[in-house]
């Protein structure tokens, strides 16, 4: 900041004296006359910017015309609640709500939506799992189910031109993208007509004709790369939000914070979700992070996070509408959303599950399963009846038995495929 | 047409084609108001501003990752690493996030993107700035790995890589960098994966990359006072790697050494040897012998760090007993 900037400053907010008393009681901490007086030669240090900032605000200044007095990542907003210049960040918060938000903020058509998707998913993973048990998919495979609420709350509030992104456990972002499931099928099933023409498998999959940009098998890298997309969406003006998955593990990798920095720095359109479902494979989030509370991650580099309960879905829609509207419209930059969540099965297929009891699985299942929250919300609310409920079901079981026996039906991939796609065929660009 | 230096080449090149796609963008450490630590992006961001010409902060992995993101959807990025040495910290996103991605999509998402900066050794900067990663990123289909040696090289291989829609792995020589050459290809896009025969010759083949080149040269000058006619072969492409050049020379000269700066071991060099082994072993009149850098990290004091590199005179030795 220019000097010439800051004596101005000192001069609008009554001159050093009345400054240094006022940033005393601001802050708590010790200041005097002197230090503030060699601000106008060395300038404000990082520390006392916010509490500088807060002045003007206070005194009703346009912080605006002081565009160099706030760090990077930093907006004007965060400053109404702070105190000092310490606790200027402490914005984070748990999200909760009561059904009577809820009955206001949800229509009959999205939250029948929702269930469908809810519904498509769980039944989906339950087939891949018979299929996995029968032999008849290889390799890793990382099932969803008791996570639905997540995915289908934040799929009601997106559009198509919306970026996803997650990491391996990704059948249901593939289901949500509206990818057809006999392709999904075909792809873990190693089939000619799979998603990825069979070169995948589950932890691969890609819909970029809906912007599911995949299926990340390393933990934590596709933080960066939704970045990246947030980046490319912002540099294209097309107004797209990124939406970027990743789990309570993935939190702990080194690369994700340096993801956060560039997105605060450059104040990117994208929403961080951490899917909390409680375990890193077999480690519970109490053993693996020094600060649970994960949704505070972004603290550091001024990025917002909050707290919602990712079992219940309809929670997952009204808060994420209002935070997608401050990225989307008010040009908020990143945010981060821990949704607490469970998986009722194990981390792959191959999980011993000795890390948590029986006994707290059935309780998550008998008590905060997605899918009973929202068919006891439609019944409740008249949005359709017990028949309609169950016609619905049984609808979505014989789709996935349908596509699942077609799969099965289907040829393996041609050998000559082996050496094709590697690399992009036309070697120039239009 | 006059000389320009292979650092410039470099620059010209980003500079007509970020004028020619809008979608184009540099990005990296100090790119911007720094001008490149090496000074490759000189004027860059004046003429293209900060949004296209984008400084980060010290942060390889995050910003590795996140170019390919980009890339993803859509645009072109081209990711400067001050050193190539930097890069470890963002090799699993060049390998496993730019490199296999369109394989693994079964083709439906590529990865347009160039990764450059300064490989290999520097002058007296001890073993973490000094290492060749040829031989790691040739290894890995889906990568393509180019190694220019002059100005010519340097810029018509920049183009050519970004023009290409798959990541390429561009690596420079920093001791090259102020070395002036003519601009002899000016204007041309080259076909990647064509080597570049920089002497004809008759009796021997030396095939080389990069700053190794310049000792083939030299070699080969001194062989020709002793009437001994050497072809020289730049490769410029690594992956993919001009094989029916260098197996056409081997069985014209019927004899071959190889050149290469960094380590023996598993080296561009043995997969030289181990193609001409396999497709011209009866036309060979002499054992095929490389000159590698030595197995070790590279050294600071200055007669240490000379001594693990390939040395002309060594090799003219060699060359002369085979000839002879």
């Amino acid at each position: 900041m220019q000097n010439l900037e800051c004596s101005d400053i000192i001069k609008k907010l009554g001159g050093g004296k009345k400054l240094t008393a006022r940033l005393k009681k601001l802050t708590s901490e010790l200041i005097n006359e002197k230090t503030v007086y060699s601000w106008v030669r060395q300038g404000i240090p990082d520390r006392w910017k916010v509490a500088v900032a807060r002045c003007l605000l206070e005194d009703n200044h346009n912080i605006r015309d002081y565009n160099k007095l706030l760090l990077p990542g930093i907006s004007s907003e965060n400053l109404t609640s702070a105190n000092n210049s310490i606790q200027i960040f402490s914005e984070s918060k748990v999200l909760k709500t009561n059904d009577e938000n809820i009955d206001f903020s949800v229509d009959k058509e999205t939250c029948i939506k929702i269930y469908k998707l809810m519904m498509r998913i769980r039944r989906f993973e339950e087939k891949v799992g018979q299929l996995y048990s029968m032999g008849m998919i290889g390799g890793f495979c990382h099932l969803y189910i008791g996570q639905e609420g997540v995915i289908a709350g934040i799929e009601s509030i997106a559009n198509n031109k919306d970026c996803f992104i997650t990491g391996y456990r990704c059948h249901a972002h593939m289901v949500s993208r509206g990818e057809p499931l006999l392709n999904i099928f075909c792809e873990l099933l190693g089939k000619k007509d799979g998603s990825s023409k069979g070169k995948g498998g589950s932890m691969h999959l890609f819909r970029s004709e809906n912007n599911f940009y995949g299926g990340h098998g390393i933990v934590g890298a596709q933080v960066p790369l939704g970045t990246g997309i947030a980046f490319a969406n912002k540099y294209l003006k097309n107004n797209a939000i990124t939406f970027c998955f990743f789990g309570d593990g993935a939190v702990n990798q080194g690369q994700v914070y340096e993801a956060f920095n560039m997105a605060a720095l450059w104040n990117l359109p994208i929403i961080y979700i951490i899917e909390n479902n409680q375990y890193g494979m077999g480690t519970s989030v109490e053993r693996a992070s020094a600060m649970t509370e994960l949704f505070r991650r972004g603290e550091s580099f001024g990025i917002k996070g909050y707290e919602i309960d990712g079992m219940d879905p309809l929670a997952v829609n009204y808060h994420l509408k209002n935070i997608y509207n401050k990225v989307a419209k008010e040009n908020l930059g990143p945010v981060l959303i821990e949704a607490k969540t469970y998986r009722y099965r194990g981390h792959s297929m191959s999980d011993p599950g000795k890390y948590r009891t029986r006994q707290e699985i059935q309780e998550t299942r008998d008590n905060r399963d997605p899918i009973e929250r929202v068919r006891s919300f439609l019944l409740k609310n008249e949005f359709m009846n017990e028949i309609e409920v169950k016609n619905l079901d049984k609808k979505i079981k014989d789709e996935v038995l349908v596509a699942s026996d077609k799969a099965r039906e289907m040829p393996l991939p041609d050998e000559d495929t082996l050496y094709e796609d590697v690399y992009y065929s036309k070697d120039r660009l239009p | 047409m006059s000389a320009i230096a292979v650092r410039e080449a470099i620059r010209d090149a980003i500079a007509h084609e970020m004028r020619q796609n809008n979608k184009v963008f540099l990005i990296g450490e100090e790119v911007g108001e720094y001008e490149g630590a090496y000074k490759v992006s000189q004027g860059l961001l004046d003429e293209f501003g900060p949004d296209r010409i984008v400084d980060t902060p010290i942060t390889e992995a995050g910003f590795t990752g996140l170019a390919v993101g980009a890339a993803m959807k859509g645009l072109k990025p081209l990711v400067e690493f001050m050193t190539w040495n930097f890069a470890m910290q963002a090799i699993d996103h060049i390998i496993n996030s730019a490199a296999k991605t369109f394989y693994m999509s079964g083709g439906k998402i590529n990865i347009p993107i160039v990764f450059r900066g300064p490989n290999g050794r520097a002058s007296r900067v001890a073993a973490q700035h000094s290492q060749d990663y040829s031989a790691w990123y040739s290894h890995v289909p889906g990568l393509k790995v180019l190694s220019p040696f002059d100005s010519s090289d340097a810029y018509c291989l920049m183009k050519s890589a970004i023009r290409d829609a798959n990541p390429v792995i561009f690596l420079e020589h920093e001791l090259m960098y102020n070395e002036k050459f003519i601009l002899e290809e000016n204007n041309e896009y080259l076909n990647i994966g064509k080597a570049r025969i920089m002497l004809d010759g008759s009796d021997i083949t030396i095939i080389a990359y990069s700053r190794a080149v310049e000792t083939a040269l030299k070699v080969a000058n001194t062989l020709k006072d002793k009437n001994i006619y050497a072809e020289v072969i730049n490769l410029r492409s690594l992956k993919p790697l001009d094989k029916n050049t260098i197996i056409k020379s081997v069985k014209k000269t019927n004899k071959v050494i190889i050149i290469e700066e960094a380590w023996k071991q598993s080296g561009v060099a043995s997969e030289v040897l181990s193609i001409i082994i396999e497709n011209a072993f009866d036309y060979l009149d002499a054992e095929p012998i490389r000159f590698c850098g030595k197995e070790v990290p590279l050294p600071y004091a200055e007669n240490l760090e000379k001594n693990s590199l390939p040395n002309s005179d060594e090799i003219i030795k060699k060359c002369l007993d085979i000839c002879l």
